[in-house]
């Protein structure tokens, strides 16, 4: 009989077996590790916070696969529990209390292996990008960041925060022309 | 001045860098942080178990030690004597008779034990045979 390999099987079919194999929910962890501290470390804007949070997703993305709807997708189902834990952190702490020069920091190291001139270039954008959605209303905020950073459909994101597809696309709307005045004084720099 | 358009935007984010990349490690701290968990559940569980059980055994002894007086009181030895003597169906019929009378709560404490018993077997059934499997797929 031939022997499945992970990489063959979907997320969905992984999360259902993680639950009686944890080998199978490190692989999970695997695919999803990068996104998620992605989606984490542009809503609280901190590097160290991000890796803890992440941490924290897949712990209680472990305990929960018992209650996951297999029929459901896994991607929306992780960046739900992602969103949540992101807003109980925010709730405990100010995270736009964070010093300016860690959020520089954290561009400088997003951008290390590139050239100098290159290096220079990113980090700004990086950084200005960064600042600008940091300083939105985390609703706008929120799906800014999985729209534009996690690439996911108007039907996932509304299955995500839990809202009509139509909020979600009058709240895109909102979010990119609050952005747009945001990123103006950064224009010449960006493009 | 004219504002940043909606191509230009999604120009910015496609170039934007990813962020710092994940230690290569980060799937093992994960899993090592949960197995940690786990066993402190189990730990915790047992814990439970073992105190519910030593209360509820505590309880039967203090009924048995009150039975046993009870009985002795009501000539239950004597009936005893008399039954292994004669075989009489009469005497264990008193013997019987003896039993149900004296021995305080029979009901109470069955219905204590189990619903021990259902409470225990059930939530730790899973909880255990959970844990079984992390032990023999994981370590």
């Amino acid at each position: 009989m031939k022997k499945l390999s992970f990489e063959q099987l979907s997320d969905e079919e992984l999360a259902f077996l993680s639950q009686k194999h944890q080998a199978m929910f490190e692989e999970l962890i695997k695919r999803y590790q990068q996104r998620v501290y992605a989606f984490i470390w542009h809503f609280c804007n901190h590097r160290e916070v991000a890796y803890d949070l992440t941490q924290e997703v897949f712990i209680k993305t472990y305990f929960a696969l018992d209650r996951f709807d297999h029929k459901k997708k896994f991607a929306t189902w992780i960046f739900t529990i992602a969103r949540h834990v992101c807003i109980d952190q925010s709730r405990k702490r100010t995270v736009a209390a964070i010093s300016l020069e860690q959020s520089k920091l954290d561009a400088v190291l997003a951008t290390k292996q590139h050239t100098p001139h290159q290096a220079v270039e990113k980090t700004n954008r990086a950084y200005f990008m960064q600042q600008s959605i940091a300083k939105l209303k985390p609703e706008y905020r929120e799906v800014i960041i999985l729209f534009y950073l996690q690439e996911l459909s108007y039907q996932e994101i509304a299955a995500i925060l839990k809202k009509p597809l139509g909020t979600i696309k009058s709240q895109l709307l909102r979010a990119k022309e609050a952005l747009k005045t945001l990123l103006q004084d950064y224009k010449e720099a960006l493009i | 001045m004219k504002t940043i358009s909606d191509h230009q935007l999604e120009k910015i984010f496609k170039e934007l860098p990813p962020p710092v990349r994940l230690p290569n490690n980060f799937s093992r701290a994960i899993m090592g942080r949960i197995q940690q968990q786990q066993l402190q559940e189990t730990k915790s569980i047992h814990l439970l178990f073992y105190s519910t059980w030593s209360v509820l055994g505590c309880v039967l002894i203090g009924l048995g030690f009150w039975s046993a007086r009870e009985m002795v009181l009501e000539g239950f030895f004597e009936y005893v004597e008399l039954w292994w003597k004669y075989s009489s169906t009469q005497y264990a019929a008193d013997i019987i008779s003896v039993i149900l009378t004296t021995v305080p709560g029979i009901p109470l404490v069955l219905w204590v034990f189990f619903f021990f018993l259902f409470i225990t077997t059930s939530v730790l059934y899973k909880k255990l045979l959970q844990f079984q499997h992390h032990v023999t797929t994981y370590v």
